[in-house]
């Protein structure tokens, strides 16, 4: 398989303190790649490096071939990358399909248009429409955004992460604050999602984890301590020091 | 394009309360339309200028809506587009250009440079530092037009002519004036309005809950605000073009941190990122304020309890309260 993204020899540092540490990893085309490590370990430091939302000191983004590390956030979502984040960011003043919409306005055509109705644009709608039964949201498209419960504002930013079609999909802790039930039915959700779009995810239920990940790469102090399949990784020596523990066993 | 569906309750019921704020919207234009007839009978001159520095205030009021109601950007600078637009006025009619449409030509070219080049540097800031900021750039222009001795500096200047459209003098004091300050708030009105349902202000009104989100699905935020603040800083220095034609006179005073203040209360009063909230806080404040002088001196003494409790107890202002008392009928 080849790789959608490539990140190579990566740093960043928050002062003196270095947070990444020379990461590389490749992101393989159709694979769940998951990033597990300790609390502070620099997983969610490493998804807002490749978004955009933190600017590179060292290394290189590659996606699909093409170097986005000067890239700002706008310019690296417009190139395919979709992300969710460890606290839900949605718009919650919009509908439900309206915060879908926008998302789908974002890659059809310019929004610098100042006249004629937004949401009264159908193809937009539909295309919203379309993402949001996949997350089965269709049935609170009208609702406000804003009064969906905990799990359905994860379905909603997965939804919305999705509109656009992204080449590679960024999940920084999806399972975050979600019920028993909830999570398992997410787990489900990606399952099939992780078929059609690669994705690269920070996560901390491990039982999610395993189920989900083709490779899992164990990130400690900011390093990448051991990667593999999830039956290498359990074996390793070093992911059970740094992170896994008895959980692996 | 087709319509959006509107068979869910839900969107049925937003559909209405659009509707029904259009409908007030253009009830409130029709009755400032009918106020020269209504003058006749009541009041006469000085009510029709008090309502017509009402209508200047409010396309600036609704201008700065566009930042703060639906850009989150609350800008303390606003009134200097107010004195921008009006020196440029006066200063042209007193170099002997006559022509309005020059003379608004200008106006639109310097208060969008100015917009364009201070909301550059503003808008990379947020919060309050946005604010502190805005309120730098207004204090540098209101200083820059006291220094202006040629053109009364601090005293301001009276202006002897006006200019005049196709040779002739619309913009004198009378119904003239009153009919184009009308023509342009009921265009301003129109067009915010209008804006804030588009593509554009759809990005704009995301942005101002989550700018991350926004920038994540693919859209410069800082783009879009910029323009922003250009579109609003061109339409209140049109409003600053009209102040100088109602006026006849020209002052630094209008650039003032106080009346950008002003400006604020207007929109917070009116209702924020309403679609009537900045044109009935300009209406409110400017004839609540001249009302209550006529009263007492001590008039600030009852408006600004008066503010505080619309405030307090008026959620979404007073486009809010008719929008609730609508929605029982």
């Amino acid at each position: 398989m080849t790789a959608i993204l490539t990140l190579e020899g990566l740093v960043k540092n928050f002062g003196s303190l270095r947070v990444t540490d020379n990461v590389s990893l490749e992101l393989r085309s159709n694979e769940c790649h998951a990033l597990i490590g300790p609390n502070g370990a620099g997983k969610s430091t490493l998804i807002n490096l490749v978004s955009g939302s933190l600017g590179v000191e060292k290394g290189k983004v590659v996606l699909d071939g093409t170097d986005i590390s000067s890239y700002s956030r706008p310019q690296r979502a417009l190139a395919g990358l979709g992300r969710t984040f460890q606290i839900t960011t949605i718009i919650p003043g919009f509908t439900v399909l309206e915060n879908a919409a926008l998302s789908a306005q974002a890659k059809d055509g310019s929004s610098h248009r100042f006249f004629g109705i937004a949401a009264a644009e159908e193809a937009l709608n539909e295309k919203a429409r379309r993402a949001l039964a996949a997350f089965d949201l269709g049935h609170r498209q009208n609702v406000r955004a804003g009064d969906l419960s905990h799990g359905e504002h994860r379905q909603l930013e997965l939804a919305m992460a999705m509109v656009g079609d992204p080449k590679v999909l960024l999940l920084d802790e999806p399972m975050a604050g979600m019920g028993m039930g909830e999570g398992r039915a997410l787990t489900e959700t990606l399952l099939t999602l992780k078929k059609s779009t690669p994705m690269l995810l920070v996560e901390h239920d491990m039982e999610a984890v395993f189920k989900l990940a083709d490779r899992i790469s164990v990130l400690a102090s900011g390093r990448i301590v051991a990667t593999g399949t999830p039956d290498e990784v359990r074996a390793d020596e070093d992911a059970r020091a740094a992170y896994l523990g008895s959980e692996a066993s | 394009m087709k319509a959006a569906s509107v068979s869910n309750p839900e969107t049925v019921q937003q559909s209405k309360r659009i509707d029904r704020a259009l409908l007030v919207g253009l009830a409130l234009i029709l009755l400032l339309a009918i106020m020269p007839l209504l003058t006749e009978f009541a009041g006469g001159n000085y009510v029709l200028n008090l309502v017509m520095k009402a209508m200047i205030l409010a396309i600036a009021a609704i201008s700065l809506d566009l930042l703060i109601g639906y850009g989150g950007l609350v800008s303390f600078g606003h009134a200097a587009f107010l004195g921008l637009g009006s020196y440029v006025t006066g200063i042209a009619l007193a170099e002997g250009t006559m022509g309005a449409l020059p003379i608004l030509g200008m106006v639109v070219l310097v208060c969008g440079l100015f917009a364009l080049v201070t909301g550059a540097l503003s808008l990379r800031t947020s919060g309050v530092y946005f604010i502190m900021i805005t309120l730098a750039f207004g204090q540098m222009v209101y200083f820059f037009l006291t220094s202006l001795s040629n053109y009364g500096g601090d005293d301001g200047l009276t202006l002897w002519d006006t200019p005049q459209l196709f040779g002739f003098y619309v913009f004198q004091n009378g119904s003239g004036l009153f009919y184009s300050i009308l023509v342009v708030l009921a265009l301003t009105w129109l067009f915010v309005g209008r804006l804030a349902q588009s593509r554009f202000g759809r990005v704009l009104r995301a942005g101002k809950a989550s700018p991350v989100r926004v920038e994540t699905m693919g859209f410069d935020i800082f783009q879009y605000r910029l323009i922003a603040y250009v579109i609003a800083g061109v339409l209140a220095g049109v409003a600053g073009f009209l102040s100088a034609c109602h006026a006849e006179f020209i002052s630094p005073s209008t650039a003032t941190w106080q009346n950008s203040g002003n400006l604020i209360i207007m929109v917070i009063l009116g209702g924020m990122g309403t679609r009537n909230g900045a044109l009935l806080g300009a209406l409110f404040v400017v004839l609540i304020e001249e009302g209550l002088s006529l009263i007492t001196h001590e008039w600030k003494l009852i408006f600004g309890p008066m503010l505080v409790l619309i405030v307090l107890f008026a959620r979404g202002g007073l486009a809010g309260v008719i929008d609730r008392l609508g929605g029982r009928s």
